[in-house]
């Protein structure tokens, strides 16, 4: 072996940006691998990007600044509609359409944030075993448990009867590729609720191109970067990590590795057991010539969503390896002309033509509010992201999700936040716990 | 006259409830819309020499203490590991020691008192019934439920596990009726109950169709929990926050069965179980007719000779993913038989030679449980077995309104055991105190 590093990132994506720099902070030798031609930027809306991680590494000052923040979610179809953080405005909003949804709305959105405020530490700061309601009153932990077993579709449909405003937040619901219908989707509402609830930039946020991942590339300080280095298998000892293997041949020695790839990835990688969830999300990132005007002001995340019931439908379908023929999806502007489409559930093995038809459906979907769409496209780039979070995993106190069964190996994908998303958090989670081995 | 204790319905739960009462000294009347007791225990001759029972041919176990209280004649199939039994019988001891524990009442008691642990069988709320492959088939047969949803393990308490040795589930049902007949409960047939009377801001006795009344110190509705919050009293008699859970609480029948005559034996031996095909649920939910739902073809007369004359054979049929209301309009005869041409043609595949032998087919779907057995959807379960509607979340015995008890399948006690329900209503009730 010809190069030894104190600890290796696989991946230059936000989180992996992130353990570099604050492991380099900490004197340590750190190699940054990356298999592409430049760092990763986000391909979606950040949800809750830690604040933590922007003031500690100071990106602000090196140039990060947001096209967009709170992200408001918005309703189109029959019955258009922005849901907003302010509550009167929602419920003004929702009476257009029935006075009980608007009615219902204030008092469900204090309730889900009573919850999530009760949560929110767990997420962030969790012990390393037990479960979040110790110490809670009879109460509360009456409430939680009933969040717990509750799928978000009867839960729901308790509460509202505007079919959009249902299927709008069950496709929230459907985060991590719940069912609507399984415990732990309710939960899911408090997630996105916890992620809300520390002001603008916790929200969901788009930041002007490059400079999320520019001011964290300067953040690297002594790390090292290297893109065009695909790691093809992470070389274990006696159940710990002595290193990687590269695609050009040669190997890098290494005590610690934060992989910022999915843990069924990872876990292949290192030639371990794993197993990859049957669904997918898809993100469709769609380039569009530069003069395409993109009707998304203010900026918002849509949802496109019209039946409450089509969750459910697309879900079975998901696991029958089909595509639904309603599917569910929601887009963001990423940048001028960039458009980002998330679609789920969606089946996690989809070949060349299948994905093909789920661009094509994409391109559909969001054409009624913008025509021209397709004439207007450059390029589309369809990625899968097998996910199937459970109740137990959502409820699992970080390092839980963090830890692999070899010693060294740490994970900081967009898969060991609570639900998948990019925040930073879990890279920070994992250069803490390498930093206290 | 004056009854301790009135009972809307003479199903297992109502009578195991009647002859539990009475056995006590109390004075109980049970009160029976149909012209038979026994409800869902029922054996139907179908065609001439043929009979089965049309719900269902199994029902979830009579636990022990009620088999032998009762002195119930029962064959048990062979069933549940013995892990998931040893969980549903703590589970249902834990609901009925919470049904003979007196609540307490006042704030400071109530504060006072150790915060409920979890309920055994919890960590099924989390589980897939697909990590039980041998015992799917028999809990798919006539649910609408989704084997590789989390949650879905939970359906596993309501497992059939009892049935009658001879005679089918009529049999079983008359040997209820008999019991509590015996203990001296009183059994009225053909008086249906359509409101509940209140007396002293409590239950105090059951107005009949008839326009009779029947007076009680306390009521047992056996009806699921809609019927028996939404049907029985008037809009304003109930708070309000009763009304919203009955409401709110989710029933979906989906069962269709079929009954074959068949004039030789079938060559299958063994239950034949024909899972759905990864689209039954979105029929289901979006009310069409599913193209291959879940099947469990069961050669009963195997097991019990006397359902078919000899030499020939009674077989039933049941199906899961059915809808109770389709979106195109009712259950034509047209849409009936053409369901059973689709399953029959399905067997064929599977055992050729089927049809050639068929002498009689009755069709039942889920209308028909509904009106044959009052379940709101024709819901054999008594509401759906989600996790958010089992264990701790499912309504114990009492209510708010007192002198009220809930005993059906809707009740907690319900999905773990024939009778189950019953017999907690019944604890429930003496331990109350019958004023």
């Amino acid at each position: 072996m010809s190069e030894r590093a104190a600890a290796l990132v696989i991946g230059a994506s936000v989180s992996g940006l992130t353990a570099a720099s604050y492991l380099a902070r900490a004197g340590l030798h750190i190699l940054v691998l990356e298999a592409g031609q430049a760092p990763r930027e986000p391909d979606g809306a950040l949800i809750a990007l830690d604040p933590r991680m922007v003031s500690e590494l100071g990106l602000t000052a090196s140039g990060l600044s947001f096209a967009a923040r709170d992200l408001p979610m918005a309703l189109g179809g029959d019955m258009p509609m922005v849901l907003g953080r302010d509550l009167y405005a929602a419920s003004a909003a929702l009476a257009k359409f029935s006075d009980a949804d608007a009615l219902a709305w204030p008092t469900w959105r204090r309730h889900l944030t009573a919850e999530a405020r009760r949560l929110r530490r767990w997420w962030w700061t969790a012990p390393d075993a037990g479960m979040p309601d110790i110490g809670w009153s009879t109460g509360a932990r009456e409430s939680f448990r009933r969040l717990c077993f509750s799928g978000a579709d009867a839960y729901l449909q308790a509460r509202f009867e505007t079919p959009a405003l249902l299927a709008a937040l069950l496709w929230d619901a459907g985060a991590g590729g719940f069912a609507v219908s399984e415990p732990g989707s309710v939960l899911t509402l408090v997630w996105r609720a916890a992620q809300e609830m520390g002001g603008l930039q916790e929200a969901a946020a788009i930041p002007h191109p490059g400079t999320l991942i520019g001011s964290l590339t300067r953040a690297l300080g002594m790390a090292q970067l290297r893109t065009k280095t695909r790691v093809t298998h992470i070389l274990t000892k006696s159940g710990g990590v002595t290193g990687v293997g590269l695609a050009d041949g040669s190997e890098i020695e290494a005590d610690h590795i934060v992989s910022t790839l999915s843990r069924a990835e990872t876990l292949g990688l290192a030639g371990l057991p794993h197993l990859t969830p049957a669904i997918a999300e898809a993100r469709i990132l769609l380039r569009v010539v530069p003069d395409f005007a993109v009707p998304d002001s203010p900026s918002a995340r849509h949802i496109l969503a019209a039946r409450p019931g089509m969750h459910a439908d697309a879900h079975e379908a998901a696991r029958a390896g089909r595509i639904a023929a309603e599917l569910p999806m929601e887009w963001v502007t990423m940048a001028p002309g960039v458009i980002s489409v998330t679609a789920r559930p969606v089946p996690a093995s989809l070949e060349g033509q299948e994905r093909l038809k789920l661009a094509a459906k994409a391109v559909l979907a969001l054409s009624p509010a913008m025509p021209g769409l397709a004439d207007a496209l450059i390029h589309v780039d369809v990625r899968l992201k097998p996910q199937r979070t459970r109740l137990a995993d959502l409820l699992a106190p970080p390092p839980s999700r963090l830890l692999t069964p070899i010693k060294g190996l740490i994970l900081a994908g967009e898969d060991a936040e609570p639900l998948p998303s990019i925040s930073g958090r879990a890279g920070r989670l994992a250069a803490r716990l390498v930093l206290s081995s | 006259m004056r009854y301790d204790a009135a009972i809307i319905g003479a199903g297992a739960d109502g009578l195991t409830a009647a002859a539990t009462l009475a056995k006590a000294g109390l004075k109980v009347v049970v009160l029976e819309r149909g012209a038979r007791a026994g409800g869902r225990l029922s054996t139907l001759e179908f065609h001439p020499g043929h009979f089965a029972s049309p719900y269902a041919d199994a029902v979830p176990e009579v636990p022990l203490a009620i088999a032998r209280a009762l002195g119930l004649d029962l064959r048990p199939v062979d069933g549940l590991p013995d892990g998931l039994r040893a969980t549903r019988d703590a589970a249902l001891a834990r609901a009925f020691s919470e049904a003979m524990e007196v609540p307490a009442t006042g704030a400071l008691a109530r504060w006072l008192a150790p915060p409920p642990g979890s309920w055994p069988g919890e960590d099924l709320a989390v589980a897939e019934l697909a990590a039980w492959p041998a015992l799917r088939s028999r809990v798919l047969a006539g649910r609408a439920l989704d084997p590789e949803l989390a949650g879905s393990a939970l359906a596993l308490f309501s497992l059939p596990l009892s049935e009658a040795v001879s005679g089918g589930l009529g049999a079983l049902g008359e040997d209820f009726a008999q019991a509590a007949e015996s203990a001296g409960a009183e059994i009225r047939l053909k008086r249906e109950a359509v409101e509940v009377v209140i007396a002293e801001a409590r239950a105090g006795g059951v107005a009949l169709a008839d326009g009779s009344r029947v007076m009680a110190k306390a009521v047992i509705s056996t009806l699921d929990l809609r019927q028996s919050l939404l049907s029985l009293f008037s809009r304003t008699t109930l708070p309000a926050h009763m009304l919203e859970e009955a409401r709110n609480w989710r029933m979906a029948g989906a069962t269709a069965r079929l009954l074959l005559a068949l004039r030789r034996p079938l060559r299958r031996e063994k239950p034949l179980f024909l899972p759905g095909d990864g689209a039954a649920g979105t029929a289901f939910r979006q009310g069409r007719m599913p193209a291959a739902p879940a099947l469990l073809l069961d050669p009963v007369s195997r097991r019990d000779p006397s359902l078919a004359p000899d030499g020939a054979a009674t077989v039933t049929v049941t199906l899961g993913a059915i809808p109770h209301r389709l979106f195109d309009g009712g259950w034509t005869p047209e849409k009936r038989t053409a369901l059973a041409a689709h399953a029959l043609a399905r067997i064929e595949k599977s055992v050729p030679g089927t049809l050639a032998i068929l002498t009689s087919v009755k069709i039942i779907v889920p209308p028909d449980m509904e009106s044959g057995l009052a379940a709101t959807a024709g819901d054999l379960d008594g509401g759906v077995l989600a996790p958010d509607q089992m264990l701790s979340l499912r309504p114990g015995p009492r209510t708010a309104l007192s002198g009220f008890y809930l005993g059906g399948r809707s009740a907690q006690a319900g999905p773990l055991g024939t009778g189950a329900a019953g017999f907690a209503a019944a604890a429930a009730l003496m331990a109350d105190g019958v004023r």
